[in-house]
């Protein structure tokens, strides 16, 4: 899960007055490049809750990314703060641990999904894939 | 990447192996999840680098061809966990990385309007009466620039006046009228398949100030 996604997720359990932002319990991070897009970070830039993004990157390793938040205008000229940013943003994924309520401590997993299939009959080779999803909530039916 | 490679590409996504009839389970085929998100991107240019929400994603397609069309990031809701295995399945296959939430979407614990685009083939609300226009309601809080979705045309007139007036639409449009083929999944298909008359909406939400939305107590 990236800090993105963080950014935009809040607590939904009910009575919670603020549930924003999850804590994060971080049990693996792994690092994956993406291209760099400047207009999408500047564009993005203003929607962004910068703390919530700082600290989250903090406890998942990262600390490079100042505490305070940059003026706008210096997003046009600074590709040092743009990389950054884009990397706190979208190169950071939270592989396993959860997201914790702020209020009640309630805690959201992130799952990882697994399927092992063979590649081959004959040579019996084991492929595992792993993938992640965030789950919010308990459902029965 | 043009329209028949992408409409490829998403036929060769796994879909629902046990399909629940409670939550209308149906694959957005992928014919029409390629048209869908091709207009999308080339009249309305909501997709590439921006931020797409896929909201009762199920298996993912339409989050999937979000991806394969230049969104920066994809987030897929479902209320379904096994929905979301073979999404996550079918992100991994392409080499898409999409974030999955499992949620229902009247629960959804959201912030602002980060959003800027949100794809969905929402459940007709054939067996939850209403769930469509929550779907809608929801959908037009948490995106900025435009909410695409599939509706049954025989309710284009209540969607209209309701998107309007009471879900915060500035606008509502019927990009196209589609016919929706419903393969026989469930006990109670008599026929091989059947086509349903379903509208593409785009819904354009109004701007509103940055808050952190309770969703839950605003539905």
């Amino acid at each position: 899960m990236r800090l993105l996604t963080h950014n935009m997720l809040s607590s939904n359990i009910k009575g919670v007055t603020n549930g924003f932002p999850l804590r994060i319990q971080v049990e693996k991070v792994v690092e994956k490049e993406v291209e760099i897009n400047h207009d999408f970070l500047r564009n993005i830039f203003p929607k962004i809750d910068w703390k919530a993004l700082s600290d989250a990157s903090r406890i998942m390793g990262y600390n490079e990314l100042p505490e305070v938040p940059p003026e706008p205008s210096v997003l046009e000229s600074d590709i040092e703060i743009l990389r950054k940013f884009h990397h706190a943003l979208l190169e950071l994924h939270l592989e396993e641990g959860a997201l914790l309520c702020p209020e009640t401590g309630r805690s959201f997993r992130l799952i990882r999904v697994f399927r092992i299939c063979f590649y081959s009959r004959m040579r019996f080779e084991k492929m595992v894939w792993c993938l992640i999803r965030l789950r919010f909530g308990d459902y029965e039916f | 990447m043009k329209l028949k490679q992408l409409e490829s590409l998403l036929g060769d996504l796994q879909q629902f192996s046990n399909p629940k009839v409670e939550l209308e389970q149906y694959p957005t085929g992928p014919h029409i999840a390629s048209r869908l998100l091709y207009t999308a991107e080339n009249s309305f240019d909501d997709i590439s680098n921006k931020v797409v929400a896929d909201f009762g994603c199920g298996c993912g397609t339409l989050g999937a061809a979000a991806a394969l069309l230049g969104a920066e990031q994809v987030i897929g809701i479902d209320i379904d966990s096994q929905s979301l295995e073979i999404a996550s399945m079918n992100a991994k296959d392409l080499e898409l990385d999409i974030d999955f939430v499992q949620c229902d979407i009247s629960s959804l614990g959201w912030r602002g309007q980060i959003v800027d685009t949100v794809v969905m083939n929402p459940p007709f609300g054939t067996r939850k009466k209403g769930v469509d226009m929550d779907f809608l309601f929801v959908a037009l809080k948490v995106a900025s620039r435009a909410v695409y979705s599939l509706h049954k045309t025989s309710t284009r007139d209540y969607i209209k006046r309701t998107a309007k007036r009471d879900l915060n639409a500035s606008s509502a449009e019927v990009l196209c009228e589609l016919r929706f083929g419903v393969p026989q999944l469930y006990k109670f298909h008599k026929k091989k398949e059947v086509d349903i008359a379903v509208d593409l909406w785009r819904f354009v939400p109004r701007r509103s100030g940055e808050r952190t939305i309770n969703l839950r107590s605003a539905v």
